[in-house]
This record gives C-alpha cells, structure tokens and sequence, in this order.
C-alpha cells in the first residue's frame, strides 16, 4: 500500500458523522443508546476542532471501545500528525489502549508519551511520569507503574502532591507497601502541610469504604 | 490478663499518632490506625480550620467512633459549606441517610456563593440515591451560573452512574444551549458515556 494511499484512507477512516448532530440537539438526542451517542458527540467534537489532537484521541478511544480498530488506528494516527508533542493526546491515546484490554499497545503508547522531547523542561517531564504511573497502578501494571513513578520522583523530591496522588491510587489498587513508600515521602517533603496529612487520611478512608461495601474485597 | 489489655490500650492510642519522623513502616501499618492518626496530626496543624476539623471528624465516624466525631463536627460547624459537606457526605457514607440529607441540603442556605459546593453536595446526593433532592441543589448551583458545563457535566457523570440517562440528557440538553461550539464539551460527553458504559 503506498503511503499516500494509507493516508487517504486513514483520514476518510476517521471522517467525523457530520449529518446526524443537529443543530440544537435537545434531551431526546443526548437519551439516545449511549455507545451510539458517544460516537455521535467524540465526532461531533473532532468536527468543531479539526485541528485539535485531544479530539481525535477521545475520537478514537470511543471507536475503539466500539470493536473499530482501523477507524480508532486512523484517529489516533490523525492525533499525532496533528502535533507529535502534545502529551494530553498522547496519554489519551495510551489510555485508550490501556482501558480496552490492549496491553503491548498501551505500553507502546506511554512509552511514546515519556519520551516526548521537553526540552529539558523536568517540571512537565515528571508529572507525564506521574500521569503514565497512575494509569498504570490503576489497572494492575504495579512494576511498571512503579518505574515510573520512581522516576519521576529522582526529578523532584520535594513534590508532595504528585507522591500524595500516586500513593492514593497504589493504596486504593491494593498496593499498601508502595502506598506507604509514597505517603512517606509526601510526609518527608511537607510534613508541616495540612493537606499532605488530610490526603493520606482521606486515602485511607476511601479504601476502608469501599472494603466495608466489599467485605471479599483485597 | 491485665497486662494483655494495657498493651492493647496502649498500642491503640499509641497507634492513634505519627511519630516525629514518620517512616513507610508507620504507613504499612493498619488501615484504620493510619487513618485516625493523620487526621489527628492534620487537626492539630490546622485547629480551627473547619474543613480540616470536618475530616477529621469524618475519619471518626468511619472509624466507628461517634462521640468523637460529632465533637469535631460540631466544631466545624459554624458556615463554611465545604466543612458542612464533608460532615453531610460523611454521614451518608455511615449509614446516616436522613441526617446526612438535612446537612447537605444545608450547604444550599449556607452561601449563596458556593455554586460548587452546591454541584458537589448534589453529585454526593446522587451518588447515593437521592434524585429528587439531588436535582433540587444541582437545581440552584446551575442558577448561579448557567455557563458553567464542567459543573454540570460532574453531576451529569453522577446521573450516569446511576444509570440515570434520562436525568443527564436533560442537564446535558441544557447546557448545550449555551455551549454548543464547545468541542471539549462534546469530548467529555463521549468519555463520561464511555465510563458509564465500562462500569456496567
């Protein structure tokens, strides 16, 4: 298939419904059944910001919870051209892999997003680390995860938001020991700011919550 | 025997705290114990912070001590409406269903500035099963500011998680007429479907 081809048809792939949003659409619409509508309103945003790679993204993700992989391949490939550096579609895009069972390609996906070029700028380099770790701790990838999050901690060691928000996720995905490793490092950076102690309070709150709802639960 | 419930007594109450220089063993710990000891610490930092003393009630009531809690909570009570849904949201949570209702629907006549602690109280009221009252609040957090769709898509979430289409398409509908060029807005209309549809 030549290049040009591909191309030509990955944008026809991904071309947004355009005829089926009116023009005041009305609680009637938005009751329509919801994967029917998803894909009506992900195109419908794509449309409006054709230039917009978050748009896409979401396009695609919706596409691909449907069962249309080539449609969500083409989007997502639309996403990147559009802007190769954008970290918010790429984590879209890796977490579309990631919440539809795709693995390898999730994995792939995050990958991409970490190494995007910053341009030394360490600030937005560990909170792609975090936002990468999170996903992951989320869905049960713990040593990746992990890695992760270690890295970005060798960044910045005095981010206790980041610790707090990552050790919040590890606890509430069953993973006290790696919880613990980051509530202790939120405590050594502020141990003097309220927040840090009512978050780790609140972390432990939720996951007695939702055991008590649970009984069989981790 | 004795010696047995002094050991009990005290590890409770020494467990109860942080130590200076918390390390990951203290995090390890129990669930419960870890708990209480932060909100203690974090009430100690901030004590006559309202938001802070509601937590840490919170944290009581969770724990099964009431007396507690309702001591924090009575001094958290005095009109901050983010420390007033903190005790209403932790009521509902322990089972105190009307009492936790009277206290979120307090948080409407507390100011009438607090348009998201409003949209909070209602997505809390939903989440728990309470539609009627949950428009009601959502209701007069949207008069304040009819332009705001990320509070209306919060409580359209909510709706979504009850499976409560019929309520989001309304709110959505509603805020469309001022939003409708909002390519984000349509965006995370399909993510919240797609959530709705994965927690199923």
């Amino acid at each position: 298939m030549s290049p040009l081809f591909r191309l030509v048809s990955m944008a026809l792939l991904s071309l947004p419904v355009l005829a089926q949003v009116p023009a005041g659409p009305d609680a009637a619409f938005f009751s329509r059944e919801p994967s029917s509508l998803a894909k009506l309103c992900s195109a419908e945003g794509s449309r409006l910001r054709a230039k917009g790679p978050c748009q896409h993204a979401i396009h695609g993700h919706v596409q691909l919870a449907l069962g249309e992989r080539p449609a969500a391949e083409a989007a997502f490939a639309q996403a990147i051209a559009l802007n190769p550096d954008d970290a918010d579609s790429r984590r879209l895009i890796a977490r579309a892999w990631l919440r539809q069972g795709f693995r390898p390609e999730a994995l792939k996906a995050y990958e991409a997003m970490i190494s995007i070029d910053l341009a030394g700028q360490n600030q937005k380099q560990k909170n792609l680390l975090l936002r990468a770790a999170l996903d992951l701790v989320e869905v049960g990838e713990v040593k990746v995860a992990a890695g992760y999050m270690e890295r970005s901690y060798q960044q910045d060691k005095s981010d206790s938001s980041n610790f707090l928000e990552f050790g919040r996720a590890a606890l509430l995905a069953g993973e006290g020991d790696l919880a613990a490793l980051y509530f202790a490092r939120a405590a050594k950076a502020d141990p003097k700011d309220v927040d840090v102690w009512l978050e780790i309070t609140n972390a432990h709150a939720e996951l007695l919550l939702r055991k008590a709802r649970r009984p069989a639960a981790k | 025997m004795r010696s047995t419930c002094l050991a009990l007594a005290l590890g409770c109450a020494l467990g109860a705290q942080v130590p200076d220089h918390p390390t990951e063993a203290f995090f390890k710990g129990d669930s419960t114990q870890v708990m209480l000891a932060c909100a203690e610490r974090a009430a100690s930092l901030k004590p006559r912070k309202e938001r802070v003393l509601a937590q840490a009630g919170r944290a009581h009531l969770i724990a099964g001590d009431r007396v507690r809690a309702e001591s924090y909570f009575q001094r958290a009570s005095s009109g901050d409406p983010d420390a007033t849904r903190w005790i209403g949201q932790a009521r509902l949570e322990c089972g105190e269903a009307k009492a936790g209702l009277a206290t979120l629907l307090a948080v409407v006549g507390e100011d009438s500035r607090a348009k998201n602690a409003k949209k909070d109280a209602a997505v809390l009221l939903m989440d728990f099963g309470m539609p009627k009252e949950a428009e009601e609040v959502m209701s007069g957090a949207f008069a304040m500011d009819p332009r705001d769709w990320e509070n209306v898509m919060a409580y359209a979430r909510a709706c979504l998680r009850q499976k409560r289409q019929d309520l989001a398409a309304i709110w959505i509908a509603r805020i469309m007429a001022n939003r409708r060029k909002n390519e984000e807005l349509w965006s995370d209309i399909a993510l919240s479907l797609l959530d709705a549809r994965s927690e199923r």
